[in-house]
């Protein structure tokens, strides 16, 4: 029974690290590949970490699994008396230090570009494409009429949609992120980038995606009940999609509902 | 301590578990409808039961013009049978382009039809359950039953469960268990009133307004857009099932009303203490028996008569709002001229959303008589309210919220059809000018950006004379 | 909670009674409204468990609609308050299930059962002291318990089931001071928050006391190095909780004015929540955040130190060895508690906090680990070379380390801000705090409960069954556990009644109802504990005083130990942990043993 006890405690480690192994190829993985640069750095530091973990996680566990065997054959007479070791402690304190220090310096760089506002891309610094107001439960878009800049007010002839944001391909973009109510989390899990909307704040969020194509927005932070429902979708197009986008969206706003012989102006919202 | 028997308990426990998640939910009665005395309740029960069934168990009348989805089938000639594996078929699928079996059937002939457990669409093998017994050999025509008759309501019913339920409830009477946590309160079909039209102000509303608002939901409250869920045949299949519902519950309400003229609960009791009458309860319900009898299928069948045609009509073309002139530019003339329309005595727009458009005219301030009652009664707090009973304010116009869409004529509709169930009038025929129309919604539309922008400054001053208090 | 002991602890109370002041005080002052440590002790872990088994049932509530959404619930889906809603979960009330899991696992088990169940059992035994330093105090701090239960079971109940607080456990505001902004938000979170501020005050209690009781109450020769860790982490615990708490209870008071008073420190102006009136006041939800973690970080640690002490003297009795590294031990506790106090930012990287703050509270985050690194090895190397008893306790003291391993290494990730963004409020936090206060610290627990169950009731356990325990409750934890990381990696964010509801999570179904497989096997072998602690109690075979053999001085006391518990004030000669030690024999020698110096064979 003391072998099968050791062998319990060697087993699980290796089913875990199984279980990691294969679990890419079950897509129990990253949601794709990260959509623009800073996001594919994230993932690198992500399995920077990772190697350093398993390293760790292995060693230890190893070490746990050859001391615990070691211990469980029969002996007879005293243990090992032994109040510790002073150099190991010195190493084990050093080591992991070092370690931990320099992973901590080597994410800085990233984290700066992201969130620090100096950092902004000099074109969107100033320049939001869309205010994101988040309230219970839907992402609500304001975006300013084409050809104009986006005003922290609301004008007359800015344009509305609901929980979809559309944004051009290649290109930096800046929103701004608020909140009607309570604090909800503006997450695209396919950038690798996350920021909460808090109530009384205006936050500058900017991303860009390298890909064409429809994306989650997920909200992250709970924000009542019905926070599963929170779904937004953020479209990437190119250039002359968005553009068009935009153009079919003010002449959305500005529909009147007249085209001279009625029976032409069935006005269906949800024919996109 | 037998342990394995432990393990053995815990195991038959979780796989007990599993099985308990079906989902039994069951149609709800009208208050109404229990206020009738029993025998009078049983058959509208009864009627309910036969004509719409219960959740699990939908029944599509053909006497309203919901499309509840018609049979699809597809003939296809087997490849192979394996007898050994008598479960698997597989199938030439090159004859169909969208060959997607996935809770279809199998109809070998007539009466032999299987049930398609699991489906591999690339290699057309399918798998039955229980296994064919007959005699398949390669080449033989089999029949596919894509789509079981009444699917698209069935597709409904199960995004309705997944999606609305715990709002709406499941008889879509807006008293799902979340409902009594929102402000406003989630609708409640039964009347068949909906609030966002495009339709005139005597229609109900039709496919597409439904359609609208579950596009776009309904900004203000709790009512999100599912344009990410109801994609495709999902928006049809949930619009059908919300009129179904509605159907069903205006059904309801139309039977209590015949009946509950004599037999409500308390009628009978005051027919019974009426000396004049000398009846007993028992001559009540062989009468009431004697009308059933006679008038019942009568009775139902005029009912849905009516409730067809109203819904038939909605569609129809000529009781869409449309305007007859383009929406003039939102001029400082035009935006005055609305402003000066929304004071007068003609529209009295004033009275309930305020002078300064707030939202807080006189009206909030009065108390409103109970529809219905006679003598009038009154309701205990002052202020406006909904023809479900529940106090609704008055717009704030300055929100810049529009919860029926924000597009021009969506405002444009709102003011000429009035919004349905609430004490918002429809103008269209009272001021029975679209220009007219068209001004107030300028007006409307620029009350927001009264106080925030240079572009329309002109038109702020104009207004802004008016709003000094 | 007096039902246990009239076997156990009275059977023996006197036999030695040194103390002439203690009197036969009747029932109630004795076994209810007890002032001894022992019998308060008692309570609280009896509590505690009964509170484990309430928490646990709220976990698999979320574990059903995670595995199988929008489906009847077995069992209480026929209940007549479910009915309306056809036997399902609805979203409010699955809000409110993970609240109040969180809620009555951290507030009602994990800090309790520490520092209200262990510590009080084993402070006076472990330092040779007769009773607390304030034994009415020390009752108070029990009984004020009570209130807390009553005032989270009046919010769970206040509004029908279904309307319990929503706001999660960390309880942010707005959400959590608007009473239109969710639907437990309303009465119910307002008796949420007298309820942890009721906790609070029975902690305070506690750790005072427990604070002078270390400091002043040692017997002689006890000196602060030869202490047993159990003491040094009660002692840092103590300390943690006297600096961080009224920060939490100030805190909540401002919530309970915002809520009730009309006060605005956490809700700023016009906000529009459920269509109701906008919000007047300039008040900042961040300033909550700094508050809350501010306590709610050291309270992480409040709920991991004491357990990494009764491990290590768990695994060096079982091991028959000294603790390696005893002074280095010392040192990182109380290393994890200093740098416990200045890392609570890194709960709010993606909170629209100063970004520049973020990287500061990114180093020093990362430095804690540095601390719990040192520990873990330490605890290996104090097994390396040992002569290892597999007993139920040490099994369970080895999974902590185990997953302590796990737990620490995956918080890593989160510390380093750039893949916080990512995982952030995904599963990957809710895996990584499992795998420390369940992985770690119950584990800890549950060996600690079989430890010290001979001391408190005289009886011991039963080894087969309590392995059995061990055996499905480490399985069916890291099946629900484990799996959970990869979820986050896959993106999916904690706290949604329907996660499949994204496009890109709804593959992840198959692996959730796994893991809720997992936890219902996990769920039932709790039964196991209870039924074997509760049998044990009265009809397990009876022990001696020391039948583990090991060094503390509680074993040097009768089992159970009588009111005042030495029949003299031990003298102590030597730390805790020498076991093994070619001074003895025995490979064992109590810490009251005294040898006669003799000069050592050449």
């Amino acid at each position: 029974m003391r072998k099968f006890w050791c062998l319990f405690f060697m087993v699980w480690p290796i089913l875990a690290i199984w279980l990691c192994w294969i679990s890419p190829s079950y897509n129990w993985w990253f949601p794709g590949d990260a959509l623009w640069k800073l996001g594919e750095q994230i993932d690198d530091l992500f399995y920077l970490l990772l190697i350093v973990v398993t390293v760790v996680f292995i060693g230890t566990q190893l070490a746990l699994g050859y001391v615990l065997w070691k211990g469980s054959e029969a002996k007879t007479g005293h243990a090992w008396f032994s109040h510790g070791s002073h150099n190991l402690e010195v190493i084990w304190t050093i080591l992991p230090a070092i370690i931990l220090l320099f992973i901590s310096l080597y994410q800085m760089d990233v984290l700066a570009r992201i969130r620090l506002k100096q950092e902004f891309p000099e074109q969107v610094a100033n320049d939001p494409v869309a205010e994101v107001s988040a309230r219970q439960f839907e992402w609500r878009i304001r975006y300013p009429a084409p050809g104009k800049k986006l005003r922290a007010l609301p004008q007359p002839d800015d344009l509305y949609t609901v929980n979809d944001l559309h944004i051009p391909v290649g290109k930096p973009v800046m929103i701004r992120l608020r909140s009607e109510d309570v604090q909800h989390s503006f997450g695209l899990p396919h950038l690798r980038l996350m920021q909460d909307a808090v109530p009384g704040l205006v936050i500058p969020v900017w991303f860009q995606s390298n890909k064409v194509g429809k994306y989650e927005i997920v909200c992250k932070e709970l924000c009542g009940w019905g926070h599963y429902k929170m779904q937004g979708e953020l479209t990437v197009e190119l250039e002359e999609d968005y553009n068009a986008y935009l153009q079919e969206l003010q002449e959305k706003m500005n529909d009147d509902g007249y085209s001279g012989d009625p029976a032409e102006t069935v006005a269906l919202s949800n024919e996109d | 301590m037998k342990f394995r028997n432990i393990l053995l308990s815990a195991g038959l426990l979780c796989a007990a578990l599993t099985g308990c998640g079906e989902f039994k939910s069951e149609f709800s009665l009208n208050e109404k409808t229990t206020n009738l005395m029993p025998e009078a309740e049983d058959v509208v029960k009864e009627q309910l039961h036969e004509y719409f069934g219960t959740p699990e168990d939908l029944v599509g009348w053909l006497k309203f013009p919901i499309d509840y989805g018609a049979e699809e089938t597809v003939t296809l000639r087997v490849k192979s049978f394996e007898e050994s594996a008598s479960g698997k078929i597989v199938l030439d699928v090159a004859a169909d382009e969208q060959a997607d079996y996935q809770g279809g059937s199998i109809k070998v002939s007539e009466e032999e039809i299987y049930q398609i457990s699991s489906h591999d669409p690339s290699s057309g093998t399918v798998f039955v359950k229980p296994g064919i017994e007959a005699k398949l050999k390669t080449g033989d025509e089999v029949t596919i039953v894509k789509r079981h008759g009444g699917w698209k309501l069935k597709r409904g019913r199960n995004l309705y469960m997944k999606h609305c339920v715990h709002c709406h409830g499941v008889s879509g009477d807006g008293e799902g268990p979340t409902a009594q946590y929102l402000s406003p309160l989630p609708r409640d079909y039964r009347k068949g009133v909906f609030k966002f039209t495009s339709t005139i102000s005597t229609e109900k509303a039709a496919r597409r307004d439904l359609a609208q608002t579950l596009y776009e939901g309904i900004q203000g409250t709790s009512m999100p857009s599912f344009k990410l869920k109801l994609i495709g045949d999902d928006m049809e299949a949930m619009v059908g099932y919300v009129r179904f519902l509605a159907t069903r519950g205006e059904f309801e309400l139309r039977l209590d009303g015949e009946f509950g003229v004599d037999y409500s609960k308390d009628v009978v009791t005051r027919r019974i203490k009426d000396e004049d009458e000398k009846i007993t309860r028992q001559e009540i319900i062989e009468e009431f028996r004697s009308m059933i009898e006679s008038d019942l299928p009568d009775l139902v069948d005029s009912t849905a008569t009516i409730l067809a045609e109203d819904w038939e009509r909605a569609e129809s073309p000529d009781v869409m709002v449309v305007p007859k002139k383009p929406r003039p530019e939102p001029t400082p003339e035009s935006i005055a001229r609305g402003r000066a329309l929304y004071l007068s005595k003609d529209t009295k727009c004033a009275d309930c959303h305020g002078v300064t458009g707030y939202g807080d005219g006189k009206q909030t301030e009065e108390y409103a008589q109970m529809p219905g009652t006679t003598p009038p009664i009154t309701y205990a707090k002052p202020g406006l309210y909904d023809d479900w009973g529940h106090p609704i304010k008055p717009r704030n116009l300055h929100s810049g919220m529009y919860r029926g869409g924000r597009r021009p004529i969506d405002i444009f509709r709102r003011i000429s059809a009035g919004i349905k169930g609430t004490p918002m009038p429809g103008f269209g025929t009272s001021l029975n000018d679209d220009g007219k129309i068209w001004d107030l919604v300028n007006y409307v539309m620029s009350v927001p950006y009264e106080n925030n922008s240079s572009e329309i400054k002109h038109a702020e001053k104009e207004v802004a004379e008016h709003t000094v208090k | 909670m007096s039902i246990a002991t009239p076997e156990t602890a009275g059977a023996h109370s006197h036999e030695h009674d040194p103390h002439g002041g203690h009197h036969d005080i009747g029932f109630i002052r004795k076994y209810v409204f007890s002032t001894d440590h022992k019998i308060i002790g008692i309570q609280f872990l009896i509590t505690t468990l009964l509170m484990l088994m309430v928490g646990g049932a709220l976990a698999l509530g979320v574990r059903w609609q995670l595995a199988f959404p929008w489906q009847a619930m077995p069992f209480v889906g026929h209940l007549h308050v479910f009915q309306g809603q056809g036997g399902i979960i609805s979203p409010e009330f699955y809000t409110m299930l993970f609240t109040m899991h969180a809620t009555v696992m951290i507030f009602l088990v994990i800090i309790p059962i520490l520092a209200g169940a262990f510590g009080n059992f084993l402070i006076p035994l472990q330092i040779g002291a007769d009773d607390m330093a304030f034994p009415t105090l020390n009752m108070l701090s029990y009984w004020f318990m009570w209130p807390a239960i009553a005032c989270f079971g009046i919010s769970f109940f206040i509004g029908g089931i279904t309307a319990g607080p929503a706001a999660g456990w960390t309880s942010y505001p707005v959400l959590a001071a608007l009473a239109t902004a969710a639907p437990g938000s309303g009465p119910a979170q307002t008796f949420w928050l007298l309820a942890v501020t009721f906790i609070g005050v029975s902690s305070m209690m506690g750790s005072v006391n427990y604070m002078t009781t270390i400091i002043n109450m040692r017997a002689p020769g006890m000196t602060l190095f030869r202490m047993p860790m159990t003491i040094w982490g009660m002692f840092i615990t103590a300390i943690l909780q006297a600096f961080a708490l009224p920060v939490l209870t100030a805190a909540g008071f401002m919530v309970l004015l915002d809520r009730i008073g009309g006060t605005c420190f956490f809700i700023p102006a016009g906000l529009v929540v459920n269509n109701a009136d906008p919000t007047i006041g300039g008040g900042q939800p961040l300033l909550w955040q700094h508050l809350f973690w501010f306590y709610s970080h050291p309270a992480v640690y409040i709920m991991l130190l004491p357990a990494m002490g009764m491990v290590s003297d768990i695994l060096c009795t079982f091991a028959r060895k000294p603790l390696f590294g005893y002074k280095p031990m010392v040192y990182s506790m109380s290393a994890i508690a200093g740098l416990g106090f200045i890392v609570w930012g890194h709960h709010m990287f993606t909170s629209g906090m100063n970004p520049a703050l973020g990287m500061t509270f990114m180093v020093s985050t990362m430095m804690i680990a540095l601390p719990s690194a040192v520990k873990t090895f330490n605890w290996i190397g104090t097994l390396w070379g040992g002569n290892l008893q597999f007993t139920t306790p040490m099994l369970n003291a080895i999974a902590f380390v185990s997953m302590f391993i796990v737990g620490g290494l995956s918080g890593i990730f989160m510390a380093a801000v750039p893949v916080d963004l990512y995982i952030h409020d995904t599963y990957f936090i809710v895996a990584h705090f499992h795998y420390v206060l369940f992985g770690a610290t119950l584990f800890g627990v549950f060996g600690a409960i079989h430890f010290w169950f001979p001391k408190m009731f005289g009886r011991m356990m039963n080894d087969t069954v309590g392995k059995w325990h061990f055996f499905l409750t480490f399985i069916g934890f890291n099946g629900t556990f484990f799996t959970m990381h990869l979820l986050g990696v896959a993106g999916m964010p904690r706290r949604l009644a329907d996660p499949y509801n994204y496009p890109y999570l709804e593959h992840l179904l198959p692996m959730n109802q796994f893991m809720t497989y997992s936890a219902i096997l996990m769920g039932f072998a709790q039964f196991l504990l209870l039924g074997n602690f509760f049998f044990s109690m009265f009809w397990g075979p009876k022990c001696g005083r020391n039948p583990w053999h090991a060094n503390g001085l509680e074993w040097d006391a009768p089992s159970p130990p009588p009111h005042g518990n030495f029949e003299t004030v031990p003298v102590v000669y030597r730390g805790p942990y020498e076991y093994s030690s070619p001074e003895s024999d025995k490979d064992y020698l109590p810490q009251t043993e005294y040898i006669a110096p003799h000069p050592s064979p050449a």
